[in-house]
């Protein structure tokens, strides 16, 4: 029964917004903003040539950096040229907050009501998900040990060897409280006072001595695990999957990973607001398109039954595999949306320092 | 002043570049004092000589000797010398009075007394006053003049002058000319000039070495290389000539000779010797006349010899023979010693 | 008559009106629309360059930044300047092939030679490799992520650059003018300090310049290669633009911007004063 009702609510997720759309939609074109390169191949590949077969609406992908800043330009003009936008936590919350979006009807976009709450947000879906994880050298921990926590990664003596983090102070604030042993539903509130902040400041200090590189770009990590040039690293899960499958001796540690959603929203002032609703639902809202998306890119949607499309071994690689999920904790990028001004301008001081 | 002069003397020099011999084996001896022009035509190897002189270039063999000393391994700074570059060379971030004081700088002569010999010898050339200008400041000839007192300032024994006039016009080059006469007879250097322009040679040196192909062909006075040159070569290059096969028989009797010289393998008739007044001349011969030109203070005539030969005939315009027409036929004469004969 | 004279000039300037514009559209206005940003936040204000200029972090980077392109530029000139001497001082027609050899790595992406330095100076790195093999030490160096290797990678990418302005300009010097020096009487050192040094120094300048303003701008290298501590205000800028605060960042590059030109008319003021230019009469 369950599967029956799963199948026929697939079979109108891809038929019933189509054949209305297919008759409504001639020759609309739909702006995207994504980032491009392979992605955007992708993406081409499984949602956008489909999705204009399906209902004749092209989608215009875009490659773009910035887009917070370019989204800014565009509400002072007055006149989004774009209709879609892929969004960082932080553009999110940057958009949601100064009103860039447009509400989302998410009986137009997700009918069958496939996604989770979680992933349907008032202006905003969440498309998918990557996280920063702990990344490890195997061949060069101690005899017998793993790395499972932050409070691992900050032990120098027990998992001794050079280490890297991200410069950037959005998740290390999260990751040395976490370090310090606070559970991950309390760091937010913590850090929002002023004590909190230092406390992780003040953890921080005790691992900036070991850590070697504050790197800036996702390929870095990766190179310097490769290069032998740290042994522990923060880094983004799905370049460790690259890497592992490349023969290096690595592994994620996904407890204490901080899970950070990349959302799709529509902006104000479109005149294809239903188009892109659909265009929305036909990129998020199908577990088996979502899988397939996930198979090739490591960056997994939230849509109900994806894993059920997914090749236990590949799916335990993913940030959003139910085995993997429990220990990480969301990003709050409306808590840094509010404070990464003055805690950046903090962070430079203190590596400065 | 005098004491600044010294004989130079090619001993045996020879400089190749890989397979091209520049300088083939050459020998020349210039006295004290004397002005002495290396003259050729490019490729002669009278750059090479004079650089192997100032020490730019090293002989391949042989030596070079300034006054008594050997001086082929010495760098260009211990031979004492002065040189006037073709493009003057001036030093464009220094003033006039810098250039000039330079050797004296670099011969560690003392403040007042550069300020005072190099105040001289702009006095000398005529540029006193000009002493904060810098060199871009000035015309072509008054940059030549400050080459020119750069060089001598120091009163080497010996001055090198490359194709120095060469960058400058008809009339400013005249006007050095004289004045770099002045300067040496004033001065009494020895003065080697290389040039390629025989007028300016013929005009400024005690002798001539005409080179060609690295060795020298004919080493006289201006006068003696005009009026007697030993070969096709030198008459050639020297002056303006008509060069008369005496190999061939009917060439012979077209000049009006009964027999060629002995051993002479040709004539040379300077086109002004070749006169149409009979009492100027005691050889005559017939020739056809092609074409008939104005320059100013002579007529130039083209003259056909029944041999076939073509000759050039340059008349004074005394205007006392009426000019011939083209294609008349009319008797021309030389004197005898005027021709030369050439043995080689 | 005047109108005949002013037709003329305006004749003879008249080639360079497509170049002024294209000057104009893509410099004189994004750079006018990053002054109005830095002032208007959204009204007229001051705030943008008084936080600047009152944090100390800012003004910590601005200094470094200053610091760093000044050193990397008198390296480049330091190391640059005998190359190109060098290379002047051979055969003419060798001088191509070394030239080029000298360009070939500005063929490579900046990020690309980056990432090889790491290849060279990390812990598993070829210095590291080749000295504990040799047993010269036993544990490796950290040559990596230090200021060190900021300078090195920095000077690594900018040096052609110095070699190339450097050797133009000393081709313009006739060779005629070191022969004169010598034969009136200079030694060949003197020669080169008297003579050819003031004469190239222009030159010489011109790709000190070159290269602090190059550097000024640079983030990836630093970024990539450099410390904790090894941060210029073009990574600053980047992380502000990355946080959409368009109006710290613009006053960052306003900063930045007039620093350079400020700093680099000094220099020619100084230069003026003791250096000779070919361009003056």
């Amino acid at each position: 029964m369950k599967s029956l009702t799963r199948r026929s609510l697939l079979a109108a997720v891809v038929a019933m917004p189509l054949a209305t759309a297919g008759a409504a939609a001639q020759d609309v074109e739909i702006t995207y903003a994504g980032s491009g390169g392979g992605l955007a191949q992708v993406m081409d590949m499984l949602f956008d040539k489909p999705f204009a077969e399906a209902t004749g609406i092209r989608i215009k992908a875009l490659a773009t950096t910035d887009r917070v800043s370019a989204m800014r330009a565009m509400m002072q003009a007055g006149n989004p040229i774009w209709d879609v936008a892929e969004l960082t936590p932080i553009d999110y919350a940057t958009a949601s907050l100064e009103g860039w979006l447009e509400p989302i009807d998410w009986s137009v976009a997700d009918p069958g009501n496939l996604l989770p709450e979680d992933a349907k947000l008032a202006d905003a879906g969440i498309a998918a998900t990557y996280s920063t994880v702990i990344a490890q050298r195997t061949d060069k921990l101690p005899e017998g040990k793993q790395m499972t926590s932050w409070a691992d990664f900050w032990d120098v003596e027990s998992f001794p060897g050079p280490r890297a983090m991200q410069d950037s102070v959005m998740e290390n604030l999260e990751f040395a409280l976490l370090a310090e042993g606070v559970d991950a539903k309390e760091v937010y509130s913590i850090l929002a006072t002023e004590e909190g902040v230092d406390r992780a400041f003040a953890k921080l200090d005790e691992i900036k001595p070991h850590v070697v590189a504050w790197w800036t770009a996702g390929a870095q990590p990766v190179q310097m695990l490769a290069d032998g040039e740290v042994a522990f690293t923060t880094a983004w899960n799905g370049r460790i999957t690259q890497l592992k499958q490349e023969g290096v001796p690595v592994e994620t540690v996904w407890n204490g990973g901080a899970l950070k959603p990349s959302y799709v929203g529509i902006l104000k002032g479109t005149k294809h607001k239903k188009e892109a609703e659909q265009y929305i639902g036909f990129m998020i809202g199908d577990p088996q398109r979502s899988a397939e998306f996930a198979k090739m890119v490591a960056y997994p949607g939230m849509v109900k039954g994806l894993y059920d499309h997914i090749d236990p071994e590949v799916g335990r690689e993913l940030p959003t595999h139910p085995d993997n999920i429990a220990g990480q904790f969301v990003v709050d990028a409306v808590f840094w949306a509010k404070n990464m001004d003055a805690l950046q301008e903090r962070w430079q001081e203190w590596l400065l320092d | 002043m005098n004491q600044g002069r010294a004989p130079v003397r090619f001993q045996n020099v020879s400089r190749s570049f890989g397979s091209v011999v520049a300088l083939d084996d050459f020998c020349l001896n210039i006295d004290a004092g004397e002005f002495i022009t290396l003259l050729g035509p490019s490729g002669s190897g009278k750059t090479t000589a004079l650089n192997i002189l100032a020490g730019f270039d090293r002989a391949t063999s042989g030596e070079v000797y300034i006054g008594e000393r050997a001086v082929g391994a010495l760098p260009p700074e211990k031979r004492n010398v002065g040189m006037v570059f073709q493009s003057f060379a001036l030093f464009p971030h220094m003033s006039v009075f810098e250039n000039v004081a330079f050797p004296l700088r670099m011969r560690g002569v003392a403040g007042p007394q550069i300020k005072q010999r190099v105040e001289r010898t702009l006095e000398m050339v005529q540029l006193a006053g000009y002493g904060t200008r810098r060199p871009a400041a000035l015309s072509g000839g008054q940059r030549q003049r400050v080459a020119l007192a750069r060089a001598v300032v120091a009163e080497p024994p010996v001055l090198l002058m490359d194709e120095s006039l060469s960058a400058l016009d008809l009339k400013l080059r005249e006007e050095l000319q004289e004045e770099i006469r002045r300067l040496h007879r004033e001065f009494g250097t020895t003065v080697v000039f290389v040039t390629h322009d025989q007028g300016e040679a013929l005009t400024l040196s005690d002798r001539i070495a005409l080179m060609d192909a690295g060795r020298i062909r004919q080493l006289d006075t201006p006068g003696a290389l005009y009026d007697r040159p030993a070969s096709r070569f030198v008459a050639d290059f020297i002056g303006r000539t008509n060069i008369v096969p005496m190999d061939d028989g009917s060439h012979v009797s077209a000049v009006g000779l009964d027999h060629a010289p002995d051993h002479a393998v040709a004539l040379s008739l300077r086109p002004e010797k070749l006169t149409r007044s009979p009492d100027r001349s005691d050889i005559r011969f017939e020739a056809t006349v092609q074409d008939v030109a104005f320059r100013g203070a002579t007529t130039e005539l083209r003259l056909c010899l029944a041999s076939g030969l073509p000759l050039r005939m340059s008349e004074p315009r005394s205007g006392a023979l009426s000019l011939p027409a083209r294609g008349e036929t009319i008797t021309v004469g030389f004197m005898r010693d005027d021709a030369t004969a050439l043995h080689e | 008559m005047t109108g005949s004279l002013t037709a003329m000039r305006f004749g003879r300037h008249f080639p360079l009106i497509p170049a002024l514009a294209l000057v104009f559209a893509m410099f004189a206005v994004p750079v006018a629309f990053v002054f109005v940003e830095a002032v208007f936040a959204p009204e007229f204000s001051l705030a943008h360059f008084d936080r600047f200029f009152t944090r100390s972090v800012y003004l910590t980077v601005y200094w470094n930044t200053l610091f760093v392109s000044a050193t990397v530029a008198s390296i480049c000139l330091l190391i640059g300047y005998p190359m190109a001497l060098f290379i002047v001082g051979q055969p003419e027609r060798r001088r191509p092939l070394l030239l080029f050899l000298v360009l070939v790595p500005l063929w490579m992406s900046i990020l690309v030679r980056t990432y090889a330095w790491m290849v060279v100076l990390g812990r598993e790195g070829i210095v590291n490799s080749a000295l504990l093999w040799t047993g010269i030490i036993d544990q490796p160096m950290t040559l990596m992520f230090t200021t060190g290797s900021v300078y090195v990678a920095m000077v690594q990418i900018l040096l052609p650059i110095m070699v190339v302005t450097c050797y133009s300009a000393m081709t313009e010097i006739d060779p005629g003018l070191v022969r004169a020096a010598r034969v009136c009487g200079a030694p060949p050192f003197a020669a080169f300090r008297r003579v050819f040094l003031p004469l190239s120094l222009e030159g010489a300048l011109t790709g000190w310049s070159v290269i602090f303003i190059l550097s000024m701008g640079f983030f990836i290298v630093p970024a990539l290669v450099g410390g904790r501590r090894d941060v210029l205000l073009g990574n600053m800028i980047v992380n502000q633009i990355a946080q959409a605060n368009w109006g710290f960042a613009a006053a960052m590059a306003i900063v930045l911007l007039v620093s350079t030109v400020v700093l680099l008319a000094l220099v020619r003021l100084v230069a003026a004063r003791f250096l000779y230019s070919p361009r003056e009469v």
